[in-house]
């Protein structure tokens, strides 16, 4: 139960949309696709059309060199609120320990009004002790440890438009 | 290495397509970073 967003852009005409665990039918022909994101949840991602238009970004591997986008979707009771893990290493190494970085991540803000917007979105990004890429130069495994935007999804519902 | 960043909430756009706030700003290494606040 709760709201839902699609991540993929501008597709179907029901971005967000709220849920008490019913059945939901969409359009599938072969361009349809969707990825919904459930409140309360934080997810890194990367926009792969974009980055193939723009940067000739081809493969997976081609990605490790672009950063990341961070999705917040708050859920909102006093304080509207989101948590998530993103773990990165280069993809190859079997041995993960001291090979990647493993954050864990929570946002707030107060919860808003029509007439008052929350002044302050706190992003707080704590690496794990034992998640930490010491064999790697400035720890910085790939630019996947690099942040480039967040976004805040269900914006209208949270009167953040 | 921890830091914060603080990030001046009125560069963000509100995007209605997809119904959601974007806030890109400079490039943040995580591994040096542990608050990042967005405030007006």
């Amino acid at each position: 139960m709760g709201y839902w967003c699609n991540l993929l852009q501008g597709r179907g005409d029901q971005t967000c949309f709220y849920s008490t665990g019913e059945a939901k039918t969409m359009e599938s022909k072969a361009y349809q696709a969707y990825l919904h994101q459930r409140e309360a949840t934080i997810v890194p991602m990367q926009d792969g059309s974009k980055l193939a238009a723009v940067e000739e970004v081809r493969t997976t591997v081609d990605l490790q060199s672009h950063p990341v986008d961070l999705h917040v979707m708050p859920n909102c009771g006093a304080e509207c609120q989101a948590a998530g893990r993103y773990l990165n290493d280069d993809g190859l190494v079997l041995d993960t320990t001291a090979n990647q970085n493993v954050y864990q991540l929570t946002y707030s803000h107060t919860n808003a009004t029509a007439q008052e917007v929350p002044a302050l979105l706190t992003l707080t990004v704590t690496r794990q002790e034992n998640g930490k890429a010491t064999n790697i130069d400035k720890e910085l495994v790939n630019q996947n440890d690099v942040l480039a935007a967040v976004y805040i999804s269900n914006a209208k519902a949270l009167n953040l438009d | 290495m921890a830091d914060s960043s603080t990030k001046n909430l009125s560069d963000a756009k509100y995007d209605s397509v997809n119904d959601r706030l974007a806030m890109v700003g400079a490039l943040i290494n995580l591994p040096d970073v542990t608050k990042i606040e967005f405030s007006k």
